[in-house]
Protein backbone atom coordinates (compact mmCIF):
# COMPACT_ATOMS: atom_id res chain seq x y z
CA UNK A 1 0.00 0.00 0.00
CA UNK A 2 1.56 3.35 -1.05
CA UNK A 3 1.62 6.53 1.42
CA UNK A 4 -0.97 8.24 -0.95
CA UNK A 5 -3.74 5.43 -0.39
CA UNK A 6 -3.22 5.26 3.28
CA UNK A 7 -3.61 9.00 3.76
CA UNK A 8 -6.62 8.85 1.41
CA UNK A 9 -8.52 5.48 3.66
CA UNK A 10 -7.39 7.82 6.96
CA UNK A 11 -9.20 11.01 5.54
CA UNK A 12 -12.29 8.50 4.11
CA UNK A 13 -12.40 7.36 8.07
CA UNK A 14 -12.20 10.68 9.22
CA UNK A 15 -15.56 11.85 7.10
CA UNK A 16 -17.28 8.50 8.78
CA UNK A 17 -20.83 10.36 10.19
CA UNK A 18 -21.03 10.47 13.79
CA UNK A 19 -23.88 12.81 14.38
CA UNK A 20 -27.51 12.22 13.11
CA UNK A 21 -27.22 15.17 10.95
CA UNK A 22 -23.92 15.58 9.76
CA UNK A 23 -21.36 13.39 7.71
CA UNK A 24 -21.54 11.08 4.81
CA UNK A 25 -24.93 9.24 4.04
CA UNK A 26 -24.78 5.29 4.29
CA UNK A 27 -27.45 5.10 1.59
CA UNK A 28 -25.52 7.18 -0.79
CA UNK A 29 -22.67 5.04 0.26
CA UNK A 30 -24.61 2.07 -1.02
CA UNK A 31 -26.53 3.55 -4.01
CA UNK A 32 -26.27 6.90 -5.40
CA UNK A 33 -29.54 6.05 -7.80
CA UNK A 34 -31.77 6.45 -5.06
CA UNK A 35 -31.31 9.70 -4.32
CA UNK A 36 -34.91 11.37 -5.51
CA UNK A 37 -37.21 12.83 -3.81
CA UNK A 38 -40.65 12.99 -5.45
CA UNK A 39 -41.35 16.79 -4.47
CA UNK A 40 -40.72 20.08 -6.25
CA UNK A 41 -40.39 23.77 -5.74
CA UNK A 42 -43.83 25.80 -5.21
CA UNK A 43 -45.94 22.16 -4.52
CA UNK A 44 -47.74 22.25 -1.59
CA UNK A 45 -46.16 19.22 0.12
CA UNK A 46 -48.27 16.53 1.17
CA UNK A 47 -50.15 17.06 4.63
CA UNK A 48 -48.97 14.98 7.82
CA UNK A 49 -49.57 14.84 11.44
CA UNK A 50 -47.14 13.26 13.39
CA UNK A 51 -45.94 13.27 17.23
CA UNK A 52 -43.24 14.75 19.21
CA UNK A 53 -40.41 12.76 19.58
CA UNK A 54 -40.78 13.44 23.64
CA UNK A 55 -44.12 15.00 24.51
CA UNK A 56 -46.20 12.89 21.62
CA UNK A 57 -48.01 16.13 21.17
CA UNK A 58 -49.17 16.08 17.66
CA UNK A 59 -47.88 18.46 15.66
CA UNK A 60 -48.99 19.28 11.83
CA UNK A 61 -47.42 20.65 8.70
CA UNK A 62 -49.86 23.39 8.85
CA UNK A 63 -48.67 24.81 12.32
CA UNK A 64 -45.54 25.79 10.56
CA UNK A 65 -47.21 28.16 8.35
CA UNK A 66 -45.67 31.54 8.47
CA UNK A 67 -42.72 30.66 9.01
CA UNK A 68 -40.15 29.44 7.07
CA UNK A 69 -39.28 25.98 7.68
CA UNK A 70 -36.35 23.33 7.22
CA UNK A 71 -37.35 19.67 7.78
CA UNK A 72 -34.74 17.23 8.34
CA UNK A 73 -35.81 13.71 7.90
CA UNK A 74 -33.38 11.07 9.70
CA UNK A 75 -33.18 8.05 11.02
CA UNK A 76 -31.14 6.05 14.47
CA UNK A 77 -30.38 3.56 11.62
CA UNK B 1 -35.74 23.58 12.10
CA UNK B 2 -37.74 20.81 12.41
CA UNK B 3 -36.07 16.68 12.53
CA UNK B 4 -37.95 14.01 11.85
CA UNK B 5 -37.16 10.60 12.99
CA UNK B 6 -37.80 7.89 10.54
CA UNK B 7 -37.84 5.05 13.29
CA UNK B 8 -40.10 1.84 12.85
CA UNK B 9 -38.80 0.94 16.33
CA UNK B 10 -40.30 4.36 18.05
CA UNK B 11 -38.71 6.95 20.39
CA UNK B 12 -36.67 4.34 22.24
CA UNK B 13 -33.95 4.40 19.68
CA UNK B 14 -34.13 7.84 18.39
CA UNK B 15 -34.45 10.09 21.22
CA UNK B 16 -30.91 9.40 22.54
CA UNK B 17 -29.43 10.72 19.02
CA UNK B 18 -30.97 13.75 19.63
CA UNK B 19 -30.11 14.37 22.67
CA UNK B 20 -26.48 13.36 21.96
CA UNK B 21 -26.55 16.18 19.53
CA UNK B 22 -27.72 18.29 22.14
CA UNK B 23 -30.95 19.38 19.84
CA UNK B 24 -33.20 22.70 20.57
CA UNK B 25 -34.94 21.84 17.73
CA UNK B 26 -38.02 20.38 17.41
CA UNK B 27 -38.46 16.84 16.75
CA UNK B 28 -40.90 14.38 15.46
CA UNK B 29 -41.46 10.66 14.92
CA UNK B 30 -42.04 9.18 12.08
CA UNK B 31 -42.65 5.55 13.11
CA UNK B 32 -45.17 4.84 10.41
CA UNK B 33 -43.09 5.74 7.38
CA UNK B 34 -45.83 8.45 6.59
CA UNK B 35 -43.44 10.97 5.27
CA UNK B 36 -41.70 8.09 2.94
CA UNK B 37 -45.07 7.39 1.69
CA UNK B 38 -46.95 11.01 1.09
CA UNK B 39 -43.45 12.36 -0.15
CA UNK B 40 -42.08 9.50 -2.74
CA UNK B 41 -38.97 9.22 -0.21
CA UNK B 42 -37.45 5.40 -0.27
CA UNK B 43 -34.11 6.67 2.24
CA UNK B 44 -32.61 9.48 4.66
CA UNK B 45 -31.17 11.51 5.35
CA UNK B 46 -33.85 14.14 3.50
CA UNK B 47 -34.63 17.79 3.75
CA UNK B 48 -37.57 19.40 3.02
CA UNK B 49 -37.47 22.99 2.55
CA UNK B 50 -41.09 25.31 3.27
CA UNK B 51 -41.61 28.90 3.29
CA UNK B 52 -43.87 30.83 4.76
CA UNK B 53 -47.48 30.14 2.66
CA UNK B 54 -46.48 26.54 2.88
CA UNK B 55 -44.83 25.86 -0.35
CA UNK B 56 -41.97 24.16 -1.26
CA UNK B 57 -38.56 25.84 -1.90
CA UNK B 58 -36.00 22.62 -2.18
CA UNK B 59 -36.08 19.14 -1.34
CA UNK B 60 -33.20 17.62 -1.16
CA UNK B 61 -31.56 13.72 -0.74
CA UNK B 62 -28.36 12.95 1.20
CA UNK B 63 -28.76 16.71 2.85
CA UNK B 64 -25.77 17.21 5.31
CA UNK B 65 -26.61 20.25 7.33
CA UNK B 66 -22.57 20.61 8.29
CA UNK B 67 -22.18 21.28 4.61
CA UNK B 68 -20.77 25.01 4.13
CA UNK B 69 -22.48 25.88 0.54
CA UNK B 70 -25.95 24.37 1.98
CA UNK B 71 -25.53 26.67 5.15
CA UNK B 72 -24.65 29.61 3.30
CA UNK B 73 -27.93 28.60 0.33
CA UNK B 74 -30.12 28.31 3.76
CA UNK B 75 -29.04 32.10 5.21
CA UNK B 76 -29.66 33.77 1.60
CA UNK B 77 -33.19 31.92 1.41
CA UNK B 78 -34.14 32.94 5.25
CA UNK B 79 -32.63 36.58 5.06
CA UNK B 80 -33.87 37.69 1.26
CA UNK B 81 -36.61 35.13 0.55
CA UNK B 82 -35.52 34.49 -2.63
CA UNK B 83 -34.73 30.78 -4.11
CA UNK B 84 -31.23 30.32 -4.31
CA UNK B 85 -30.80 30.03 -8.15
CA UNK B 86 -28.57 26.40 -7.40
CA UNK B 87 -32.06 25.30 -5.93
CA UNK B 88 -33.79 26.19 -8.50
CA UNK B 89 -31.23 24.64 -10.92
CA UNK B 90 -31.39 21.51 -9.00
CA UNK B 91 -35.60 21.27 -8.93
CA UNK B 92 -36.65 18.15 -11.10
CA UNK B 93 -40.11 19.30 -11.09
CA UNK B 94 -40.92 15.49 -9.64
CA UNK B 95 -44.83 15.22 -8.77
CA UNK B 96 -45.98 13.01 -6.32
CA UNK B 97 -47.30 9.73 -7.55
CA UNK B 98 -49.27 6.82 -6.10
CA UNK B 99 -47.65 3.52 -4.93
CA UNK B 100 -47.05 0.98 -6.98
CA UNK B 101 -49.13 -2.10 -6.06
CA UNK B 102 -45.53 -3.33 -5.25
CA UNK B 103 -44.76 -0.72 -2.77
CA UNK B 104 -48.55 -0.79 -1.49
CA UNK B 105 -47.90 -4.34 -0.61
CA UNK B 106 -44.64 -3.69 1.22
CA UNK B 107 -45.65 -0.83 3.45
CA UNK B 108 -48.59 -3.07 4.44
CA UNK B 109 -46.01 -5.37 5.51
CA UNK B 110 -43.86 -2.95 7.05
CA UNK B 111 -47.20 -1.89 9.16
CA UNK B 112 -47.98 -5.10 10.73
CA UNK B 113 -43.89 -5.66 11.35
CA UNK B 114 -44.29 -2.61 13.70
CA UNK B 115 -47.69 -3.99 15.26
CA UNK B 116 -45.24 -7.17 16.07
CA UNK B 117 -42.71 -5.37 16.81
CA UNK B 118 -44.55 -3.36 19.78
CA UNK B 119 -45.93 -6.55 20.50
CA UNK B 120 -42.33 -7.92 21.58
CA UNK B 121 -42.83 -10.51 18.50
CA UNK B 122 -39.77 -9.85 17.02
CA UNK B 123 -38.77 -12.63 15.24
CA UNK B 124 -42.28 -12.50 13.35
CA UNK B 125 -41.53 -8.90 12.81
CA UNK B 126 -38.43 -9.62 10.98
CA UNK B 127 -39.92 -12.53 9.02
CA UNK B 128 -42.76 -9.62 7.50
CA UNK B 129 -40.24 -7.21 6.76
CA UNK B 130 -38.02 -9.55 4.66
CA UNK B 131 -41.21 -10.84 2.98
CA UNK B 132 -41.49 -6.62 2.70
CA UNK B 133 -38.25 -5.54 1.46
CA UNK B 134 -38.60 -7.98 -1.43
CA UNK B 135 -41.23 -6.29 -2.84
CA UNK B 136 -39.80 -3.19 -2.51
CA UNK B 137 -35.60 -3.37 -2.44
CA UNK B 138 -35.17 0.23 -3.34
CA UNK B 139 -36.92 0.95 -0.45
CA UNK B 140 -34.26 1.67 2.32
CA UNK B 141 -36.78 2.74 5.10
CA UNK B 142 -37.69 -0.73 4.48
CA UNK B 143 -34.68 -2.57 3.87
CA UNK B 144 -32.31 -0.74 6.66
CA UNK B 145 -34.84 -1.32 9.58
CA UNK B 146 -34.35 -4.90 8.91
CA UNK B 147 -31.16 -4.95 8.91
CA UNK B 148 -31.39 -2.75 12.58
CA UNK B 149 -33.79 -4.58 13.81
CA UNK B 150 -32.05 -7.87 13.07
CA UNK B 151 -28.61 -6.77 13.94
CA UNK B 152 -28.79 -3.95 16.13
CA UNK B 153 -25.18 -4.67 17.19
CA UNK B 154 -24.33 -3.72 13.91
CA UNK B 155 -26.22 -0.32 14.28
CA UNK B 156 -26.30 0.40 17.72
CA UNK B 157 -22.90 -0.24 19.73
CA UNK B 158 -20.63 2.34 18.31
CA UNK B 159 -19.95 2.98 15.13
CA UNK B 160 -22.04 1.97 12.39
CA UNK B 161 -20.70 -0.65 10.53
CA UNK B 162 -20.53 -0.04 6.55
CA UNK B 163 -18.33 -2.56 5.07
CA UNK B 164 -21.27 -4.76 7.25
CA UNK B 165 -23.65 -3.06 5.11
CA UNK B 166 -22.31 -3.11 2.04
CA UNK B 167 -22.18 -6.70 2.45
CA UNK B 168 -25.34 -7.53 3.74
CA UNK B 169 -26.43 -5.42 0.58
CA UNK B 170 -24.25 -7.79 -1.47
CA UNK B 171 -25.86 -10.99 -0.25
CA UNK B 172 -29.12 -9.84 -0.54
CA UNK B 173 -29.12 -8.78 -3.79
CA UNK B 174 -27.62 -12.49 -4.97
CA UNK B 175 -31.06 -13.42 -3.25
CA UNK B 176 -32.89 -11.31 -5.01
CA UNK B 177 -31.61 -12.59 -8.35
CA UNK B 178 -33.09 -15.93 -7.83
Amino acid sequence: MGKTTLVLILLASVLIPTHILSGEDSVKTLEPEVNDVGLSIGQVPPAFILPDLYTGELVSLSDFLGKKTAFFMWASW
Amino acid sequence: MVVIAQDAQGAEVASPWVEKAGGTYRALLDQHNAIGKAYNVKFVPVGIFVDEEGRLVRSVGSVNIDNGTLREELVEWITSGAVPSAWRDADKGAKPRVLTADEQEADTKFQRAIVLLKQGKREDAIAELKRAYVLDPKNWLIRKQLWAIENPGMFYDGKVDYRWQKEQMARENEELKK
